[in-house]
């Protein structure tokens, strides 16, 4: 069962989700989805800036950092169990 | 011979240009992050009685480009003109790394898979089954590890074929070039069952210690301070090291000067020429090569461990939040960081800042960061102030941690005047910061310091012989013709004195700069030997020996402080103003370019000169 009511910059670090949508389509989303970012992809908050943004997320096997303000359109679930 | 043309194409930071070196054999800079190689370059080997011509093409996540680098390698690939692709995958990223080569391989291209990184993969404990990928593909699949130059040969072989037999992929999955969205996912999706095939992923232990490192050099705690201690040692190690060195080069030289004059007045040369061509031209040159060889020769190959290790990105990415409260990116720190080197790189380098106003930003700024030809003139002016009479342990932390000091307010000032600059200039879009931090590698460090070093010596040399010694005989013709009463050099700084005293300077100092345009590593030299010739003639062999020139010439702590602001604050060299006309493709922003720091520089010491 899939909880789909987070954002991405809101999900906890060290918390893997599912990405459930990505609800704009631009020039950024798109090179987001380029590395991994996109629809149906598990993804998770690794470590913090030291000012809390952007976010480091390891996703695909890479490590790829976003600003909070870039993924606010990102929403996530996370497995309920 | 059969000539065949070969590209070599990938993710960013995968061992692109690694491998293009091992098959090349030559010495192409790397890096590990992303966007270190921004423009084709080229190289060729032979194999098989045929010749290669090899392309390394920038890094590219897609051929639907984002940034600038990523457009010419997707408008290379799309020619079709290289009869064979080498798709460099990085093995510990498959699945990501797949994704590009599926768009690629659907343009029908000829191609080899290369699967590079294959040793760090296995730290990973990530194993593939290369022969499931190549069955999946119907293409031949090289391991490769292009770092000890291992799958070089087996690579140049599996070229050689495809290149005599060229055959296409097979690929089950329709691309919709419609929708560049759905495209992205249904080649995503397709990657990850080709994956599922062929990767197997067990406990690995590198993947683990990586986060443990990123979590202490990003905390809010560690992670500024570790960054500011990392530059100060480099500094330290750098000012430490250097002056001994300087020192040996200035007494080799100067013994070499006295065997010339004793030659040149047993062929009894005309005064004239002997002048000219010792005074002038071999000690401009030798003096150049004695201030900018050693700290360069030291600071550069150690920077270049640092960019090895993937530490580079990690700096981009703790400064981002700074740098979008300014308006500008956080991308432009690796920027800044490359125009320590030489700032026509750093302005080339602004090509990985997607969003033209923060790029254009970039540009504009980037010559706050003292070059290569700008940081030995910092050091030797550092090294006045605190050195004293004897240059010592203590002195040399003092030293360093005033330069960390001198860059901290350069970096402050680019900030302010990006802030500024983003409220001027109009919007260039949407912006967004995307960076991949990349896992840390172990630089190779004797052959990286090797490498690094013989680089920079020969850069240091070329631009002495090239800029330093016609600046030398050009000023000392200045020096030594005279119209009416005094040399042109006396007329000329005469003439500037009155603006150069209102800076806090001496006419002799602006005319440093000025004469300095072709290149900042003449500055110094320049100023030595205006003084030289027009007061007591002393021979410079040492920093005190400097020091007590430039302060008979009337040198005091605020011209000192007022130097140190127009050295990083004054237009950018001849070939940094070329840079950023190619790059902006406008007068206009070279000419702002110019300007911009002119100004601040200016207005900076016309007050701290009035104070």
């Amino acid at each position: 069962m899939k909880n789909n009511c987070c954002k991405l910059s809101e999900l906890p670090l060290m918390t893997e989700a599912a990405i459930t949508s990505v609800e704009i389509d631009n020039a950024l989303t798109r090179r987001m989805a380029q590395l991994g970012i996109s629809r149906g992809e598990m993804i998770t908050p690794v470590f913090k800036s030291p000012f809390g943004d952007p976010i480091a997320y390891s996703v695909k096997g890479c490590v790829v950092a976003l600003r909070k303000s870039d993924c606010e359109a990102i929403k996530v679930g996370v497995e309920v169990k | 011979m059969k000539k065949y043309s070969v590209a070599l194409a990938g993710n960013p930071n995968v061992g692109k240009s690694t491998i293009f070196n091992a098959l090349t054999g030559l010495k192409q800079h790397t890096g590990n992050w992303t966007g270190k190689t921004v423009d084709c370059f080229e190289g060729q080997f032979e194999e098989n009685q045929a010749e290669f011509f090899v392309t390394d093409l920038p890094g590219a996540y897609s051929l639907i480009s984002y940034s600038r680098e990523e457009a010419v390698t997707a408008h290379c690939l799309r020619k079709r003109e290289y009869d064979c692709v080498i798709l460099v995958l990085d093995a510990g990223a498959l699945e990501r790394n797949l994704c590009f080569a599926l768009e690629v391989l659907s343009l029908n291209v000829n191609a080899v898979i290369c699967l590079n990184l294959t040793d760090e993969a296995e730290q990973k404990g990530i194993i593939i089954d290369d022969k499931a990928l190549s069955e999946a593909f119907g293409l031949p699949v090289v391991r490769c590890c292009a770092v000890k130059k291992q799958g070089i040969k087996e690579l140049k072989a599996a070229v050689n074929n495809a290149c005599e037999a060229p055959r296409t992929a097979r690929l089950d999955f329709c691309p919709d070039y419609s929708d560049g969205k759905k495209n992205i996912e249904i080649i995503s999706k397709y990657s990850r069952k080709l994956c599922s095939g062929c990767v197997t992923v067990t406990e690995g232990d590198k993947i683990k210690h990586d986060r443990r490192l990123d979590r202490m050099l990003t905390s809010k705690a560690l992670g500024i301070p570790v960054m500011l201690l990392l530059c100060g040692l480099l500094f330290w190690i750098t000012v430490a090291g250097a002056n001994y060195p300087s020192e040996w080069l200035n007494y080799l030289f100067g013994a070499v000067k006295n065997r010339l004059d004793e030659w040149s007045a047993a062929l009894s040369l005309p005064p004239f020429l002997s002048g000219l061509l010792i005074d002038g031209v071999y000690s401009t040159l030798t003096r150049v090569i004695a201030v900018m060889l050693p700290p360069m020769a030291i600071f550069f190959p150690l920077f270049s461990l640092l960019e090895d290790s993937g530490y580079m990105p990690r700096i981009a990415f703790n400064l981002d939040r700074i740098f979008s409260r300014c308006g500008a990116h956080g991308k432009q720190s690796l920027c800044m960081m490359m125009g320590i080197g030489c700032n026509a790189c750093g302005v080339t380098g602004c090509r990985i800042i997607e969003n033209k106003k923060e790029r254009l930003i970039a540009v504009i700024t980037n010559n706050f960061m003292p070059c290569n030809g700008r940081m030995p003139i910092l050091i030797s002016l550092l090294m006045m102030c605190f050195s004293g009479a004897e240059f010592g342990f203590s002195s040399s932390f003092l030293i360093s941690f005033s330069l960390v000091g001198v860059i901290a307010c350069c970096v402050i000032v680019t900030l302010l005047v990006s802030k500024l600059l983003s409220a001027l200039l109009k919007s260039g879009g949407e912006s967004g910061f995307v960076l991949e931090l990349p896992p840390f590698r172990r630089p190779q460090i004797i052959k990286t310091l090797a490498r690094s070093f013989w680089d920079r010596t020969l850069i240091v040399l070329g631009r002495a012989v090239v800029v330093a010694a016609p600046a030398g005989a050009i000023i000392w013709l200045c020096a030594n013709i005279y119209v009416g009463d005094a040399s042109i050099l006396k007329h000329c700084t005469d003439f500037l004195d009155p603006f150069g005293r209102f800076l806090g300077l001496d006419g002799v100092i602006v005319m440093a700069f000025i004469l300095g345009f072709p290149a900042n590593e003449t500055v110094i030299p320049i100023i030595i030997m205006s003084y030289s010739a027009t007061g007591a003639l002393t021979d410079f062999e040492g920093y005190n020996e400097l020091f007590s020139l430039l302060s008979q010439n009337g040198w005091t702590i605020t011209t000192v402080v007022c130097m140190i602001i127009m050295t990083v604050m004054h237009f950018p060299c001849s070939t940094t103003c070329l840079t950023i006309k190619k790059e902006t493709g406008s007068i206009k922003w070279t000419l702002l370019s110019m300007a911009v720091p002119t100004v601040c520089g200016i207005a900076l010491c016309a007050v701290v000169s009035h104070i």
